[in-house]
């Protein structure tokens, strides 16, 4: 398998958080969600595989090529988008395109104001006066108009309405019918990852807690919601997360087809959120209970 | 790098009107003080503070750090803005000069010609000296914490040629042409040298920085 990113043993440390010995590899032609609680080290992470912070430890290649953020070549290749637009106000449409256009050995103009006419932006008004989906829309557009083979994307539809997140993903998953075009997303918004993603990386509190194919995650996870003398009764090996309330106990578990076979427990479908919120109580209580 | 140096002439585009009316308010300034010299070395010195806005822009919009993900590189970034400061010290000598003489014509001078062009010239290089001290800090500390270094820069700068002066006057050395020629050169030499020595710092600062 052809891998678009790797990423092997990062590791960053600042004053009261560690990107600690992160590894992952985004295959080439997949959507990776990337996702995680505030703070888990999605930016530090995408930030190291974008050269823009140094490194205390670890590889990363991307396109095959190692510290690839480093060659202008690799990132004639690489669309980026941030969950801000970095376009300086004074700029409009047309100057963008002209900056772009002496920037990147294959812009393309013609593409660039496609997407710009299909985004509805308004061509002879300054950046600053738009709202802030224009703003994530022309970040998008700019990020799709050279010879793009891998869109980095952090945070990029936090904020967003759902109607613009839609009309955005739409653009995704058009850009990813490419074979080898990789997208690697990551976003707090779970539900769009759940809509677009082939993979899930999970990261928490700066390690990677998994990273498996969206469909078997979400075939196999499960929900258990019963008494808490019955919850007693699940194989602790299966369970990943628990949250009690007064009447009830639900657990977040790893293989509900085994749990379903076994007992007689009522388990539903796990969305990406609580496989999310789970894990990350989980984190907590232990914490908790270790202090 | 192309593309960088478009991206400020875009962002100084806003300033132009702006620019005008300064240069209206010098020209009258000049005329209302009969001193066309005010001109000529009252505009490089704008034309150089516009190094500030264009790095301020960016600031403001955290351009650097997208530029990054783009094919640009580190040095690319320092280039394009010591480039820039060559363009606008030159178009600030141009006008200067240029405005200066038109201005001269009308207003008459006490200098003559050489002595005037000799005295823009001087003051030109001072500031570009200047810059060079200030644009690694800039890139250090930001364009906005940066300009309180300005001033600084200017008084240390001044003051060390009024200092230089003094010591003139005080020790009798006649002041010949030949004097002056010296000394500007020596100072045109240092202004190169140090443009290359700030321009190594700036690239090294930028390097090491993270985003």
């Amino acid at each position: 398998m052809e891998y678009a990113v790797e990423v092997e043993g990062l590791t960053k440390h600042y004053p009261g958080f560690t990107l600690d010995h992160v590894s992952f590899a985004v295959p080439t032609g997949s959507v990776v969600g990337f996702i995680g609680e505030n703070g888990a080290g999605k930016s530090t992470a995408i930030k190291a595989i974008l050269d823009l912070i140094q490194v205390d430890e670890g590889r990363v290649r991307l396109l095959g090529m190692e510290n690839g953020a480093r060659f202008p070549e690799i990132k004639e290749q690489i669309g980026v988008v941030f969950e801000e637009s970095y376009f300086p106000d004074n700029l409009k449409i047309k100057d963008v395109d002209q900056m772009m256009k002496r920037i990147f050995h294959g812009w393309d103009s013609e593409k660039f104001f496609s997407y710009c006419r299909r985004f509805k932006l308004p061509e002879t008004k300054c950046v600053k006066t738009f709202s802030r989906g224009m703003k994530m829309k022309l970040s998008i557009a700019a990020a799709l108009s050279h010879q793009t083979k891998l869109l980095i994307l952090d945070e990029a539809t936090s904020g967003l309405d759902p109607i613009v997140r839609n009309e955005i993903l739409d653009i995704f998953r058009e850009f990813i019918e490419e074979e080898e075009c990789t997208v690697f997303l990551s976003s707090h918004i779970t539900s769009d990852i759940e809509r677009i993603a082939d993979y899930i990386l999970f990261l928490h509190e700066g390690h990677v807690l998994f990273m498996e194919e969206k469909d078997r995650l979400l075939y196999e996870y499960g929900v258990v919601r019963c008494s808490h003398e019955k919850a007693e009764r699940i194989e602790k090996k299966q369970i990943v997360g628990v949250r009690r309330n007064q009447f009830e106990t639900e657990i977040l578990v790893r293989d509900r087809r085994e749990i379903q076979e076994e007992t007689d427990l009522v388990i539903d479908r796990a969305s990406l959120e609580d496989i999310l919120l789970f894990t990350i109580k989980n984190g907590m209580d232990e914490e908790a209970e270790n202090s | 790098m192309k593309g960088l140096l478009y991206k400020d002439f875009c962002n100084l585009r806003q300033v132009g009107k702006q620019s005008l009316i300064v240069l209206g308010v010098f020209t009258v300034w000049s005329i209302f003080v009969k001193n066309s010299q005010l001109f000529s070395m009252m505009i490089p010195i704008y034309c150089m503070m516009m190094l500030f806005t264009a790095m301020s822009y960016d600031e403001m919009a955290c351009f650097d750090k997208y530029a990054l993900t783009l094919p640009v590189t580190r040095k690319e970034l320092v280039k394009a803005k010591y480039i820039l400061l060559c363009l606008l010290f030159a178009a600030g000598i141009l006008i200067g000069s240029l405005g200066g003489m038109v201005l001269r014509a009308f207003l008459g001078s006490q200098m003559s010609l050489p002595e005037e062009a000799i005295s823009a010239a001087a003051v030109g290089f001072l500031y570009l000296l200047a810059f060079e001290v200030l644009l690694p800090l800039v890139f250090r500390y930001g364009a906005e914490k940066a300009r309180l270094f300005l001033a600084a820069v200017f008084l240390v700068a001044f003051g060390l040629l009024y200092g230089g002066f003094t010591v003139v006057k005080m020790t009798g050395v006649q002041v010949s042409l030949q004097l002056v020629l010296g000394v500007l050169c020596t100072g045109i030499i240092l202004v190169f040298a140090g443009f290359f020595i700030s321009y190594g710092l700036s690239v090294k600062i930028i390097k090491n920085k993270e985003w």
